[in-house]
């Protein structure tokens, strides 16, 4: 199995590791002596060796090409994407009142089309790549599609609630196949308080065991602990335990109506917690990056939906859309036209929109809603 | 279709968007970096207020 990836990314040239932040930067002309080493089952150059000595603490010097890195090909296409996340299937094993996802229908592509899917991502030139879902664990066809990706080349990202990562056919193919992340929601520290607010028996037990599972193995783990009303006065004790198992964590205390506009959701938000976001700073999503949902269809990112592109039929010509569709979307105002406040927003366009039309109350995500005479 | 009033204002495309059509300089050598710096072009926005991004 490679050890680490070399590849374009749109104009740049990079190599990059699984599970670790450093990374590295070269010339064109370092690229091209990589890649025709690689197409000539050359090995590892003493240059290249050096630097992955010093980034990494690996050594690779003078070993196979072919055995070591992934040496990928540049995109030929017409639109190039270096990001991407993929709902796989919107079916999840958990019922929590704050999803984003008003359903969760089971539905997904045969897997040949996932394979030419992922193929299709790989050609355009995607290397940092996200599975999602609904829960992504639980679709049957997750394990050949990850490592279908993983062979492309890609650095893979997981967005799991974690209650099937203990199983060894998981734990196993993450083992040999390493990603780049997984990332575990936690929703309390307890039975009482995780199976209530996911609405499933089992479901605190089944997702400690796989996080002490995952990271027993090794695993790069990353906890995100999901705070609502539900289960915030446990937040010390999830701390603790993911702080136990020595695990990196962030928290989230912000709740979203779903994103097709319900407002379902804000009933779980912790009313402290409001307010507390970072201001907006601008997003590439549509540029550089994109989603595609279970079926193939292609949108800027999971909150701007609109005009979504069908990547099987229309294949990556389809995609020379998306920049202007991205930004119809972040350009729109939704009645903020002339405010004053607009450069110190904490949502984007798309997520405001969500919120207007969910009618929430204004103070869950606009500053008129804490601040008076503005 | 939304039923919220939409305006289009003269609000300029984020710098992020503009700049991925802009040539970058080649290093003249390999360069240690770090996935952060080499991402910091394709990561959404929404960051650390969703973690679902």
């Amino acid at each position: 199995m490679y050890q680490a990836i070399v590849s374009p990314q749109e104009d740049l040239f990079v190599a990059v590791r699984a599970g670790r932040q450093e990374a590295m930067q070269f010339p064109s002309a370092h690229y091209a002596e990589l890649a025709d080493l690689a197409d000539t089952d050359g090995q590892v150059p003493d240059w290249f060796g050096d630097a992955a000595q010093r980034a990494w603490g690996i050594d690779l010097a003078g070993r196979p090409i072919g055995d070591v890195l992934a040496v990928r090909a540049p995109s030929i296409l017409p639109v190039t994407y270096s990001r991407a996340s993929w709902e796989i299937n919107k079916g999840c094993n958990f019922s929590c009142e704050h999803c984003y996802l008003e359903q969760r229908p089971f539905a997904g592509l045969p897997l040949a089309e996932k394979f030419h899917l992922l193929d299709l991502l790989r050609d355009m030139g995607v290397i940092w790549f996200e599975i999602t879902g609904g829960e992504p664990l639980i679709d049957s066809d997750f394990v050949p599609a990850y490592k279908h990706a993983h062979a492309a080349g890609m650095m893979m990202e997981i967005l799991t609630n974690g209650s099937r990562l203990y199983r060894d056919e998981l734990l196993e193919t993450f083992a040999v196949h390493r990603p780049h992340k997984i990332t575990v929601s936690m929703y309390g520290a307890s039975p009482e308080t995780a199976d209530a607010l996911t609405q499933t028996r089992g479901a605190f037990k089944n997702a400690y065991r796989g996080m002490v599972a995952a990271a027993g193995a090794g695993l790069p783990i990353e906890v995100t602990l999901i705070i609502t009303k539900h289960n915030v006065e446990e937040l010390d004790e999830m701390r603790a335990m993911v702080r136990d198992l020595g695990l990196p964590f962030k928290e989230y205390g912000s709740i979203s109506p779903t994103y097709t506009g319900k407002s379902s959701t804000l009933a779980t938000q912790v009313p402290s917690l409001i307010g507390k976001s970072d201001v907006f700073q601008g997003c590439p999503a549509g540029h550089t990056s994109f989603h595609v949902d279970p079926l193939g269809f292609t949108t800027m990112c999971k909150v701007g939906r609109d005009n979504p592109i069908n990547l099987i039929t229309e294949g990556p010509e389809g995609l020379l859309r998306l920049p202007a569709i991205a930004d119809a979307q972040m350009l729109r105002t939704g009645g903020c036209t002339g405010c004053k406040l607009s450069s110190t927003c904490r949502v984007c366009r798309p997520m405001a929109r969500v919120y207007q039309e969910a009618k929430a109350p204004l103070g869950h995500y606009c500053q008129h809603g804490t601040k008076e005479g503005t | 279709m939304t039923a919220i009033p939409v305006e289009i204002i003269s609000r300029p495309p984020q710098v992020h968007n503009a700049a991925k059509h802009l040539p970058k300089q080649e290093p003249a050598r390999i360069v240690i970096t770090s996935v952060d710096a080499l991402t910091a072009e394709n990561v959404r926005g929404c960051g650390d207020d969703n973690p679902y991004r």
